[in-house]
């Protein structure tokens, strides 16, 4: 429903693809300039930043199609009372609640970010099995799916404290920590990142996989928690439901 | 097997609501300190409801109909009390409870703005998983109650209020739903369009036996489609009955219209009873129902009349009145 409304608007549809290829871009650039100063990043040279921000990229305009607009959209259906209109309906309503805006602008990003990806990997010195491909789609989406149920918590967090508009912005001013390997993190933002909510891995992971770092124990330790914060969603949403209280009518 | 329907029980929904201090120096002491109120929405509220029957729901605003209504739909959960509707507890929403209810609100739209009509249709068809063939019946049957053909194509942000009202109506009614909960669907319509829902919701209820409630704000409404009528005040129930009886248990005066032949004073008429208005050869006078065929007698008998009725009063000011806390 909403491809076919904003292709009715396909002015605002192209204009938006330009610009989200000009920030991804200059992502490349200030990583180019980054590393040919440092010679490295934390033992990733240039091919690998470029694969790890292709990764980033691909990521990024995943979640900003699927979910940005989706979660603000979450967040002010609970305080607008608007939620009643999909509480009645014979649907999943977690699921409901997070499809109802998909923006399809950052196609042309999602397509900039493959396009580097398969550059990029190309310019390795070594090939990638197709075992090692399943291995980082599979990865990639687990990403997908931590991101959302960490956002989709954070956002859950309207039913219980009126007019939280900000709170869903909390994930994507995260999102810069996808744009450096895991390896740059240490103390309490490693702790916090790679550990307790593993974001930096959502990224990370998959591209360590493409230029042949990652361990088993991590892909172990991510595949749990993401389901793990998967499950506490779905429990935190429905728990949270029976606080909603609509708005006046 | 049973034929009732809905059956509430002892229902009680609270909210917990912040006042505000007025002006700055309020909103900023809001930062540290906050005064909540609980307002009782709905507050042990009892009745059922059987197959078929269509109920007035009845009340000022912020009485607690739409609050009751969004209990029975499964949209908030009770404080306490017991709710059941077509044996189903609303609160589990079940999809097999779902797809047996609708609920319109004439104050929010479901239709996708940007979009025709008929794309909310072929969404409401996949959600609802309505085969083909029913689907393709219902729709026509809509369409053409309603009359709406022309517009089905026509991007919603296009059509009047009436013409997404009656939209509105068919994209929640293309599953069959057993039972409509209908919050105020007139609303900001003209009569001419008022006229035309009520019969469509009239006709649905006898060809499809469903049972239905409504909550509107104009009487002609429920005077033309409800038997029977539930008034709630406050988040209490006052009255639940036949319409009718509404008169009988409110309606302390009936209203006499005199035409007289000649000029009659007004002090002369305020001894038969409280003169409500007055010409010089007309008075419409309010008197106790259980004196008042005495008093049209004994004006008949001692004043020159040219006509004379006894009337009940106009629901809608029974009602008034009873909000008002002045039974007429």
């Amino acid at each position: 429903m909403w491809l076919m409304r904003i292709l009715e608007q396909r002015a605002d549809f192209f204009f938006w693809g330009a610009v989200s290829i000009m920030w991804s871009a200059f992502n490349f650039f200030f990583a180019y300039l980054l590393v040919n100063n440092a010679g490295s990043i934390a033992g990733w040279d240039q091919t690998e930043m470029f694969v790890l921000l292709s990764v980033f990229t691909m990521y990024d305009a995943f979640i900003w199609s699927w979910f940005y607009f989706n979660m603000r959209r979450y967040t002010e259906n609970v305080f607008n009372g608007e939620l009643d209109g999909f509480l009645v309906k014979p649907i999943d309503l977690q699921f409901f609640v997070s499809v109802q805006h998909n923006s399809y602008n950052n196609v042309f990003r999602l397509a900039f970010g493959v396009g580097m990806l398969i550059t990029s990997v190309s310019k390795l010195p070594y090939s990638i099995s197709i075992l090692e491909w399943l291995l980082f789609v599979c990865l990639f989406i687990l990403g997908f799916i931590l991101i959302y149920s960490l956002w989709f918590i954070l956002a859950t967090c309207s039913f219980w404290i009126d007019r939280l508009n900000n709170i869903g912005d909390i994930i994507p001013s995260l999102r810069r920590l996808n744009q450096f390997p895991r390896e740059v993190y240490s103390g309490i933002a490693s702790f916090l990142f790679t550990g307790l909510f593993p974001i930096v891995l959502v990224t990370s992971l998959p591209a360590e996989v493409l230029t042949h770092r990652v361990s088993l124990q991590w892909v172990l330790y991510f595949t749990f928690l993401t389901f793990f914060f998967l499950f506490l969603s779905r429990i935190f949403f429905h728990f949270s439901l029976k606080r909603y209280s609509g708005a006046g009518s | 097997m049973s034929d009732l329907v809905i059956s509430i029980n002892h229902l009680k929904r609270h909210f917990k609501v912040y006042k505000k201090q007025p002006g700055l120096w309020g909103s900023i002491r809001s930062l540290w300190d906050r005064k909540y109120e609980v307002v009782k929405a709905v507050d042990d509220i009892s009745f059922e409801i059987k197959q078929g029957e269509v109920v007035g729901f009845i009340g000022q605003n912020g009485a607690g109909k739409t609050t009751t209504l969004k209990v029975l739909s499964g949209l908030l959960y009770p404080n306490s009390g017991e709710v059941t509707v077509l044996g189903y507890n609303p609160w589990d929403r079940k999809a097999t409870f779902q797809k047996q209810f609708a609920l319109v609100m004439g104050q929010k739209n479901q239709l996708w703005w940007d979009l025709p009509p008929i794309e909310t249709f072929l969404l409401n068809k996949a959600i609802y998983e309505i085969p083909d063939a029913q689907y393709k019946k219902t729709l026509d049957k809509l369409v053409n109650l309603l009359d709406v053909s022309d517009i089905l194509h026509i991007q919603v942000r296009k059509l009047s209020l009436g013409q997404r009202m009656k939209c509105e109506l068919i994209a929640a009614l293309l599953h069959n739903p057993k039972v409509l909960f209908l919050d105020e669907p007139t609303i900001g319509l003209d009569v001419v369009m008022q006229k035309v829902l009520r019969d469509f919701i009239r006709d649905y209820n006898k060809e499809f036996g469903a049972t239905i409630i409504l909550t509107s704000h104009y009487m002609e409404d429920v005077k033309e489609l409800c038997k029977r009528a539930i008034i709630i005040d406050h988040g209490h129930k006052v009255f639940d009955g036949p319409l009718q009886d509404i008169i009988d248990t409110y309606a302390r005066n009936k209203i006499l219209s005199v035409t007289f032949d000649k000029k009659i004073s007004k002090v002369t008429l305020e001894k038969y009873a409280e003169v409500k208005s007055y010409q010089d050869h007309k008075a419409t006078l309010l008197v106790p129902r259980k004196i008042a065929t005495q008093v049209a007698s004994s004006i008949l008998a001692q004043l020159p009349i040219e006509d004379i009725n006894i009337e009940e009063p106009p629901i809608e000011a029974i009602i008034r009145e009873v909000f008002q806390s002045k039974i007429v």
